[in-house]
């Protein structure tokens, strides 16, 4: 068979493919400025809503993040002086390294050479911190999936993950992120952020980027490690729902 | 009154623009979502989409391109993506249609030539599908389709050929009759 005739057939035949009819332009139009109103009047009551609550909810996040950092190094704080004791009238003094004997009995370790006992308050407090952040991000994921499944991407969730993205990376500095699943976590958690920040500047023709997105979402098993660092209930209330 | 006249008149609200606008790159964007689709539900849902969506996003357009480039641009991923979706669920659609008639039907009739064609260009990867009906069918050039997809014309040469010869597989067993 000839190349060059398979394409002159080719080129023939297929004009006749899915051959559309008469442009049904006055239909369209009508349809086309009744979705328009009707979006327009349902952003500010929905979408700007939701905005503003997370909005003030991210900022609490943060603020609290940053409480518990200073919180960490302000002097007088217990865990920036872990080796400090409180030393009352009636608490017992551990005797001076200087008086033991080779021969005595080993002394107790005087408090200031025990390893630092673990801040449970600010240990807490992290925990909370990335629960929360983590059941937002879950949020974030779940509804980039079902928008691009339909593929409408609001351009508003590149907004949404760049501040999310910056919280990610606060959790990632924070001396309390000690935990290396957690830590895995939010790194990978950030490389998908940052994919998903950048698709608002990007053309409308990204369907490749959506397809690394949502690839990389699945192949690192997302969805179910967040769950599973998430409290019950965490994403529910990160949604809004 | 030229294009980058209406643009800025559309920007900043105009409704006769914008109608303008529509009425200028209206048969070009609905044609070709009705070729990408094959329904005239879909293409007129991709074309309302298609426009929204421009005249929502109308201060992103910067002019690098030209206006129809751009809205070509955003015709192709709503009808891309519209096809996905719509796939998935006709999948599920065709495998419950499958299990019913499954055993009572004897044996189909066999598809003419151009059924054959169509039936092959629908089942090309969305990509060379795309080119194939951009280039074959309506007549865009690579540079066009290029700017449109976001590719190299070179890119789009490349895919247009292996499109042709995917088709070209795929009727093989009518070899002759297009020499007719």
């Amino acid at each position: 068979m000839s190349d060059d005739k398979f394409d002159e057939f080719l080129q023939r035949a297929a004009h006749s493919y899915h051959e559309p009819p008469a442009t049904p332009r006055e239909e369209m139009w009508t349809r086309i400025e009744a979705e328009r109103r009707e979006r327009r009047l349902a952003v500010p009551t929905q979408r700007r809503r939701w905005w503003l609550t997370a909005s003030a909810l991210a900022a609490t996040l943060l603020l609290g993040i940053a409480i518990g950092t200073r919180m960490q190094r302000a002097p007088g704080a217990p865990d920036a002086h872990p080796t400090t004791v409180a030393a009352g009238p009636s608490a017992p003094v551990a005797p001076p390294v200087a008086t033991r004997t080779p021969d005595g009995p080993e002394p107790a370790a005087p408090a200031a050479s025990r390893p630092p006992a673990p801040n449970a308050g600010g240990s807490l407090a992290f925990d909370a911190a990335a629960a929360d952040h983590l059941g937002r991000a879950e949020a974030l994921l779940t509804t980039f999936n079902t928008e691009s499944a339909h593929g409408d991407i609001d351009p508003q969730i590149g907004s949404w993950a760049g501040d999310l993205l910056t919280t990610t990376r606060l959790l990632l500095d924070s001396p309390r992120a000690r935990d290396p699943r957690t830590r895995k976590l939010l790194s990978d958690l950030e490389v998908v952020l940052a994919q998903i920040a950048q698709l608002k500047s990007q053309p409308d023709s990204r369907s490749d980027e959506l397809e690394i997105i949502e690839q990389a979402v699945r192949s690192q098993n997302m969805m179910t490690r967040l769950r599973d660092a998430t409290p019950p209930g965490s994403a529910a209330l990160a949604s809004g729902s | 009154m030229d294009e980058t006249d209406l643009l800025t008149r559309a920007r900043a609200g105009d409704p006769a623009a914008e109608r303008a606008l529509y009425d200028a790159h209206v048969d070009r964007v609905y044609r070709l979502a009705y070729r990408m689709a094959g329904s005239d539900d879909l293409a007129q849902d991709f074309t309302q989409e298609t426009f929204i969506r421009a005249f929502a996003r109308l201060g992103d357009f910067r002019g690098d391109s030209s206006f129809g480039t751009w809205l070509h641009t955003i015709a192709l991923s709503v009808s891309m993506n519209g096809l996905r979706k719509v796939k998935r669920f006709r999948t599920r659609e065709a495998d419950l249609e499958e299990a019913r008639e499954h055993g009572w039907t004897a044996r189909r009739a066999e598809p003419d030539l151009k059924q054959r064609l169509a039936a092959a260009i629908d089942a090309l990867a969305p990509g060379f599908r795309a080119v194939f009906v951009m280039h074959d069918v309506e007549g865009y050039t690579h540079e066009e389709i290029g700017s449109a997809l976001g590719i190299q014309p070179g890119t789009s040469k490349a895919q247009l050929s292996r499109a042709r010869a995917r088709l070209r597989e795929a009727l093989s067993d009518f070899a002759g009759e297009w020499t007719a």
